[in-house]
This record gives structure tokens, C-alpha cells and sequence, in this order.
């Protein structure tokens, strides 16, 4: 059933499609991290003492911090002093007032990569947060939101603008020393995005970031914050691709998601970063934190990705159901292929009454790839009428590549009901063989199995972003089976 | 790791061995080695993974002495077969039989030491096994002929006995050689007398096509600590059972390990546990499938109540080059009060594309529409809710085909769970 040699071949050897760089002036500190590397951090972004001092604990609790090693990941070790800290676009005046500043190479870069910023925005009518390495360079739709009242904008932005916002919320989901990367990211994080939705408001836009790595050595330390008050709904899309590069670069970022009383967020992520060439050399470090935390009751948090992309990704979008009836639900589809790495799943955290969360987790293994769900439901004593509902399953294209699951369950209440399945197995040969009966080609059955496999998680994006999911998966597998 | 952890409690019992040695046979060398071993490993700690849900703070706290050598007889609950061996903390109380029940048994006097006191790698409970083979006083070597076949079950009773707080450490070995077939009964068993501490270590090797039954039930009483090892090598087309009822022990931790070695080697491990009172139950099972088409069922049924605590770890690795392997892991938890806790994790590593594997696990309550129905028909609710619960374990039950030992465990749930019921209704 293989396809001749030269096509896998052809295929296989694939380059990245989105792999470039820009050359754009930097402004980049040199490598290292100390205090002094905070400072200036906090300086050049001009934050308010109370910053300074947060990021300061950050780092030096960080600084008492060792290296998880609990993940299912091979990972070289990490020279923290070697990476840059930050970067930035060179500052041509005081930044852009509208995209007609920004600087053509920026916007070029965009274009390369699918992202009109101009055109699709308007197009799709989607707000677009560019981020460029760790400096936020536009930002579109911004009289739209204000008009809803809905605040959208980039962190440092936000934390001049609404600290209070900031003090109040920064760090109340994720604190500084949740875990070694949080505190890093806590310590130097350049930039991200910030979004609070006002009581009331359903935001009359999805709201999208890309996120991209641009300047060489440069660990890039986003951090996104997303506050929905009562009764809103916002709906979040991350997406993110690398220039090609060889040296492993990191990336520590740190998500977190407030919803109070009947508010709901939905945070879906597109991620293909480079993930390294066919012999694992190269690829981007993936290390992400994600939490929201659904405060209120009857709030409710998704979270939808689709990781095809990093040399190693270590992700668990997790949801802390405080609020009474809160809701969680977390939707994966996880590829590894070649010698990529994925140690992804979420958490659980079940405080509420009848608060209910559902995991659908779809891995698929191919080449040299390693894919490991980890998730834990914890039901706790006070948790009266919890449910959950744990999918997870593996697909697994060839015999060098490997597929795990590790889900942790840890229930202390008897009224909780939480049910776990998963399944592994392979694209059986039946259902290739009468793909094949009825003219279909082998890539092409193998990319519509693999698409019925990861439907359901599929139909929880947004309509572009599946569309942009099924490519990506698609060029992500072809030449995998044979 | 070359560091000695010197806890007061690693202290304790290489003073103990190093009092108890002269009389426990054996190649000096190999006790010290299995000694040094466990001082280096010393107690799990709170953030080693394998001991995630189990502490031992309480067990490493207490100072069991290592049980010597004794003549005296002690008293041991009926036998459930015609055939029945008792062994008082791992030692045979009289001389033991060249053969019993189609086994041929070899001790340290007549069998090779290095089937005797095997220490094995890795695991959560590798320390114990060591210390075990340290301190272990009557090991026993239970083998059976190429292609020799029985269906009479031999029991073995366990028990752990003293005059104060002891520590037991049987180990039996069990060589199944080619084509042969047996059934062996392990009965957990202890004075109740004392704050006993029973750590056990079964190694179990089958030939091809050989196939072995273990029915294993753990009734200590309600101050024990309880530790064991079962640690089993399958050859080609061989088959080995577990049948387990984890029902005693204030602690109780079972480590199951089975390496499916030979083409097309099989497994069967069922269980249940009953963690009411206080009781700590904690069963790990880890199946290594290392060649093609062998096959395991993992299928654990726990109920805890009151204050009680039941841990479940299964774990399926299907190696690199195990294809067409089939691999099953099912565990289903019944939580019947507040209070109680159910920590599950069905694990699967996989590292072959052409196999079927597959683990579900559910954790609950009796289902209330089960429950009005028979309420309706009649039956009081602790009466309604036992025979639920009985029904539940019922699934794994049926699978007991030792009919006199099934009708014990099924009494003693249904003794201990009616108690519980009527107290919580």
C-alpha cells in the first residue's frame, strides 16, 4: 500500500512553507537574564513600579526554579543565558498611527504568510493584534470594540492605560510561580494582548493575534490576558507561524482567561510553527501556559487548537471551574510528525456545583513523532453534581512514531460522574483499500479519514480557521502512510 | 543515584538486617547488595510520581521488626481448597515437602539462590522488592514439569504474625515450565494482634505455552500495612491470570508487572477493592508488551467509602516492534459516601502502529434510576444499594472460577457493604 518511493520522497521532503526571515533592524538586548534584563524590560515598556516589582518576584522565584522534567518530551538542555530577552522593531518615531506607518517589510512579511492585514481584516472583519517578535505594530477595528465598550489592545498598552485592570487581574489565573515557565514568562514577557469585554457586551468581532518569532536568538514571551465581565461573550483566535530556522528557539508564553458570572470565552489556536526539518534539527520550543479560570457562575470557557506545528510542545489549556454550573470544554487535535515532540492535554479543576467540562483529545503520530495526551479531572469535595467527559484518541501512521496517554482522575466527590475513554489504532487498510476501490487516491483517503478523525474537534473553530486546520494537516501528513 | 538516603526509618532496617543476617541463609553478598539497594532508594517521597496517592509517611514512621525464623504455630482461617501450605511471615511453619500439590518446591537449601532472591528494576516498589530480598526468610520455589497439567488450585496461606509490630517479607518463586497449567490461591492473612507490616514479592515465570491461574486475596487486618510485588514474565503463547480481592489492610499497595516476552503471550488481570473505614487500597498494573500479538485485559473494579481512599494505575507499554498487539484496560469506580476518594490513571504508551488499544474508565455514584427501581420492587435502600454494589463487583466476580474463595469474597462484600449502607442511610 505505500506510495513509490520518489513521491514519499518528494513529500517528505517538503520544505516549510511559511519558512523566511525578515530583515528588519532590531532592537535586541544582548543574551542573558538577570535582574538588570528585567529592569530594562520594564523601563523601555515604561510600567508602573508595581510591574517592576511583580516581575522582579517573578524572576527571582524563577531563579530557585529547576527545569520540569516530568513531561513524556526528550528535550536538549536549555541555556537560559544565551537567549535575548527582548526585541524589538526598530521605533522609526513613536510607533504607527495607522497601518499606512507601519513598515512595508512588516507588512510584507504578513502578506508571505496569508495575512492581508488590511484586506483580510476588513474582509473577514476580524480585529488583528500583529505582533512582530515582541512589539505590537497594529492594531485594526479599535473604534469598532470602543464603541462596544470592549477594550482591545497590547499588553503594555493596557498596562498604561488600564493598570488598575492589569493589578487587578495580571497573574490571578496563572500566578508567577505556578510553574518554571510561567515564572520566566512573568519575569521578562515583552508584549502580548489584552482584552476586557464590559458587562453586558458580546463582542461584535472574533478577535484575532498572530503571533510570529522573527529575529534570530530571540526567545519570544508573550502573555495575553482576556477578562470577560458579567454576562459577555468573546470569541479569541490565535494563530502563529515561524521563520525557518536552525537553532531551537523558545518560546514560553502564558494565557490567561477570567469569566465572571455568565460570561463565556472561546480561545481557539491555530499553532504551525516550525517544527524542525525532516531529521529533527531546528523547530521551536514550544512551552505554553493556559488557564481560565471561570470565576462566576454559569460562565464558560472553550478552548479549541490545533497543534501541528513546534519541534516540542508542552501545553495544557486548563480550566478552573469555580463559578456554580460553570462549564469547560477543551477540543485538541495534536500532530507529530518527523521527530516532533507533543506532550499536550489540559486540566480539569472542578470546585463548583454541577459544573460540567468535556475533553475531546485527537492525537495523530506519523514519521518519528511523538504525541502524549496528559490531563487531569480533579473533582473536588465541594463540587456537588459534577460531570465530565474525557475522549481522547490516537491515530498512529507508522511504526517508528509513538502515541501515549496519561490522564489523571481524582475524584472526592460521590455525586461527581466522570467518564474516561481513549483508543488507539492505526488508518486500518479496509478503509484505504475501498477508498482506493472507488478512485480515490491514497493522499486523498488519508487526508479524509484523518479529517473525519478530527472533525469533531474541527467543527468547534471558527469557519476560516478550520479551513486554515485542514490544510494544514493535510500538507502537515502527506507522504506519512505507507 | 549514589547517595545513601539515611532516613531514621533506612537506618532502622539496615541495623535490623545487619542483627538479623546470621540466620537468614543465603549468599551474604547478595542480601547486602538487596539491602544497599533499598537504603539507596530509601522511602518514596511526597512528589515521586509512582507514589503520587499513597503516602508513606505513616509506614515509614513506624519501626516493624524484620520477622526471624520461627517454629511456633499460628492460627490461619480455613482453608478454601483441600490443598493448603501456611507460611508464617514467609517461612513454612514445619519442614517443607520436596512436592505439594503437582509443584515441586525448593527453598534456599535446595534451590538456586538466584531464582530465590531476583531483585527487579524500576518501579515504585523496586525498594521494597529489595528489601525484601534482604530480609525475606523462607522464600519459596514452587515449579511444575514440561507440560504437566492441573486444575486443582493449591492455596498458600500468608500470614504475618508477632509479638509486636512485624515486618514479613515472603517471597515466592512460581516457574511454570512448557505447556504446563496451574492454579495457585494466595491468601493474605494476619494476627491482628499488632501493627504488622507485610511486604510480599511474587516472581512468576511462564514457559511456553504454559498458563498459570492466581487467585490472590489480601484480608489483613485493620492496622496492617500492606506491600506487594507481583512481578511475571510470559513466554510464547503463555498465559498468566491474576484474579485479585484487595478487601484488608489500613494500607494496602499492589504493584502487578507482566512482561508479555514471547509471540503471542497473553494477560488477565481483574480486580476489586473495597476502601471503607479508612482504608488506603492502591493497585498498579503495568503490562510491557515486547513482542507481536500478545494480548492483555487490565479490568480493576474499586468501591471506596467513609473515609476510605482507592488509587488505580494501569499503564500499557506496547514496544517498538509488538505489532498486531491487543491491549484492554477498563476501570470502573464506585464512590458510595462523601468523604471517601478515587484516584484513577489508565495509562498507554504505544510505540507500534498496527494495535489495538483501548482504556475506558468511569467513577460514580449507583444509578439513581437502578436504585427507584428496585425501591419500588420493594427492597429496602440499603438493601436496593448493596445489591447495586454487589452487581458492580459482580462483573469481576464472575470471573473467580474458584467457587469457594468467590463465595467468601462475596460474603465479606456483602457483609462489609450492608454495614456501611445501613449506617450511611
Amino acid at each position: 500500500m505505500a506510495s513509490t518511493p520518489t513521491d514519499l520522497d518528494a513529500l517528505v521532503a517538503q520544505k516549510y512553507q511559511h519558512g523566511f526571515v525578515t530583515d528588519v533592524e532590531s532592537d535586541t538586548l544582548p543574551p542573558g537574564l538577570d535582574e538588570d534584563v528585567v529592569r530594562v524590560i520594564s523601563r523601555i515598556k515604561r510600567e508602573p513600579q508595581f510591574m517592576l516589582d511583580w516581575r522582579l518576584r517573578a524572576l527571582r522565584h524563577w531563579q530557585t526554579m529547576a527545569n520540569p522534567d516530568w513531561a513524556h518530551l526528550r528535550i536538549a538542555p536549555i541555556d537560559y543565558q544565551s537567549i535575548s530577552y527582548y526585541s524589538a522593531p526598530r521605533a522609526k518615531t513613536d510607533g504607527p498611527k495607522s497601518l499606512d506607518e507601519v513598515d512595508p517589510k512588516l507588512l510584507a512579511t504578513y502578506e508571505k504568510l496569508g495575512v492581508p492585514l488590511h484586506e483580510r481584516a476588513r474582509l473577514a472583519g476580524v480585529a488583528v493584534d500583529a505582533v512582530f517578535d515582541s512589539v505590537s505594530v497594529a492594531t485594526t477595528f479599535k473604534e469598532k470594540l470602543a464603541r462596544a465598550g470592549v477594550i482591545f489592545c497590547s499588553f503594555s498598552d493596557a498596562v498604561r492605560n488600564h493598570p488598575d485592570l492589569i493589578e487587578q487581574y495580571l497573574g490571578s489565573v496563572v500566578p508567577y510561580a505556578d510553574n518554571y515557565f510561567a515564572a520566566l514568562n512573568s519575569a521578562v514577557f515583552s508584549d502580548g494582548s489584552f482584552v476586557y469585554v464590559p458587562q453586558g457586551v458580546r463582542c461584535p468581532m472574533e478577535l484575532s493575534t498572530y503571533f510570529r518569532i522573527n529575529a534570530a536568538n530571540t526567545g519570544q514571551f508573550e502573555r495575553t490576558l482576556i477578562i470577560a465581565d458579567e454576562g459577555s461573550h468573546v470569541s479569541y483566535l490565535e494563530g502563529c507561524t515561524a521563520p525557518m530556522r536552525d537553532e531551537n528557539q523558545l518560546h514560553a508564553a502564558v494565557v490567561e482567561l477570567v469569566a465572571l458570572r455568565d460570561a463565556s470565552i472561546k480561545y481557539s489556536t491555530v499553532q504551525n510553527w516550525y517544527p524542525g526539518d525532516e531529521n529533527g534539527v531546528g523547530g521551536i520550543y514550544n512551552f505554553v501556559t493556559k488557564r481560565g479560570e471561570c470565576r462566576g457562575a454559569n460562565s464558560r470557557i472553550s478552548w479549541t487548537q490545533v497543534e501541528t506545528g513546534s519541534a516540542i510542545t508542552w501545553k495544557y489549556p486548563s480550566c478552573v471551574l469555580s463559578g456554580d454550573n460553570s462549564v469547560g470544554e477543551f477540543y485538541s487535535v495534536a500532530l507529530a510528525n518527523h521527530y516532533q515532540q507533543a506532550d499536550t492535554g489540559t486540566k480539569m479543576i472542578h470546585i463548583g456545583r454541577n459544573t460540567r467540562s468535556t475533553i475531546v483529545a485527537k492525537g495523530i503520530s506519523a514519521g518519528r513523532g511523538q504525541n502524549t495526551y496528559r490531563g487531569l479531572v480533579k473533582i473536588l469535595p465541594s463540587a456537588e453534581g459534577a460531570r465530565n467527559f474525557t475522549q481522547c484518541d490516537s491515530l498512529l501512521m507508522g511504526d517508528k512514531c509513538g502515541a501515549h496517554t496519561f490522564p489523571y482522575m481524582e475524584i472526592k466527590n460521590p455525586t461527581a460522574v466522570v467518564e474516561h475513554e481513549a483508543t488507539t489504532s492505526k488508518i486500518a487498510d479496509d478503509q484505504l483499500f475501498y477508498s482506493r476501490s472507488r478512485g480515490v487516491s491514497e493522499e486523498d483517503a488519508v487526508n479524509m479519514i484523518v479529517n473525519g478523525f478530527c472533525k469533531v474537534v474541527f467543527k468547534e473553530l471558527p469557519m476560516e480557521f478550520a479551513v486554515e486546520a485542514q490544510n494544514l494537516l493535510a500538507v502537515s501528513l502527506e507522504g506519512s502512510v505507507g | 543515584m549514589s547517595a545513601i538516603a539515611s532516613s531514621p526509618a533506612t537506618v532502622h532496617y539496615r541495623e535490623a538486617f545487619a542483627r538479623l543476617q546470621p540466620q537468614l541463609g543465603g549468599t551474604a553478598s547478595l542480601r547486602v547488595a538487596a539491602m544497599q539497594r533499598f537504603a539507596e532508594l530509601g522511602f518514596p517521597g511526597a512528589r515521586d510520581e509512582a507514589w503520587k496517592y499513597t503516602s508513606l509517611r505513616r509506614l515509614e514512621s513506624r519501626r516493624f521488626v524484620p520477622a526471624a525464623p520461627t517454629t511456633t504455630s499460628v492460627d490461619v482461617p480455613p482453608a478454601f481448597v483441600a490443598q493448603r501450605l501456611v507460611l508464617a511471615n514467609g517461612s513454612a511453619a514445619g519442614p517443607v515437602p520436596a512436592a505439594f500439590g503437582g509443584f515441586t518446591l525448593g527453598t534456599l537449601q535446595t534451590a538456586p539462590e538466584d531464582q530465590l532472591l531476583r531483585t527487579f528494576v524500576g518501579g515504585g516498589t523496586e525498594r521494597f522488592a529489595a528489601l525484601n530480598a534482604a530480609l525475606t526468610i523462607g522464600p519459596l520455589l514452587l515449579s511444575t514439569a514440561a507440560g504437566q497439567r492441573s486444575d486443582d488450585v493449591v492455596q498458600l496461606s500468608l500470614v504475618t504474625t508477632g509479638t509486636g509490630p512485624t515486618l514479613a517479607s515472603p517471597r515466592i518463586a512460581v516457574r511454570m515450565a512448557p505447556g504446563s497449567r496451574a492454579r495457585l490461591l494466595l491468601d493474605h492473612v494476619d494476627d491482628g494482634a499488632h501493627e504488622h507490616f507485610t511486604n510480599a514479592v511474587l516472581d512468576i515465570e511462564l514457559g511456553a505455552g504454559a498458563h498459570l491461574t492466581l487467585y490472590r486475596l489480601q484480608r489483613q487486618g485493620e492496622r496492617a500495612f500492606h506491600i506487594e510485588r507481583i512481578e511475571s514474565r510470559v513466554g510464547e503463547n503463555a498465559c498468566f491470570v491474576l484474579r485479585d480481592s484487595q478487601l484488608g489492610a489500613a494500607l494496602a499497595r499492589l504493584d502487578t508487572h507482566v512482561s508479555l516476552d514471547g509471540r503471542a503471550a497473553g494477560t488477565e488481570i481483574t480486580g476489586v477493592f473495597l476502601a471503607d473505614g479508612s482504608r488506603h487500597l492502591d493497585s498498579h498494573v503495568l503490562v510491557d508488551h515486547r513482542a507481536i500479538e500478545t494480548t492483555s485485559l487490565q479490568d480493576y473494579r474499586g468501591i471506596a467509602a467513609n473515609k476510605g481512599r482507592g488509587v488505580f494505575n494501569g499503564k500499557a507499554i506496547v514496544h517498538a516492534g509488538a505489532q498486531k498487539s491487543n491491549a484492554r484496560q477498563v476501570n470502573r469506580n464506585l464512590l458510595l459516601t462523601p468523604g471517601a476518594e478515587i484516584d484513577t490513571k489508565p495509562d498507554l504508551e504505544i510505540y507500534a502502529d498496527d494495535v489495538q488499544c483501548s482504556h475506558g474508565t468511569t467513577t460514580g455514584q449507583l444509578d439513581p434510576e437502578a436504585l427507584f427501581y428496585l425501591r419500588s420492587r420493594g427492597l429496602s435502600e440499603p438493601e436496593a444499594r448493596s445489591a447495586l454494589t454487589r452487581a458492580f463487583a459482580g462483573a469481576v466476580m464472575a470471573r473467580v472460577d474458584e467457587p469457594v474463595l468467590a463465595r467468601h469474597v462475596h460474603d465479606e462484600l456483602d457483609r462489609r457493604l450492608v454495614r456501611l449502607l445501613e449506617g450511611s442511610v
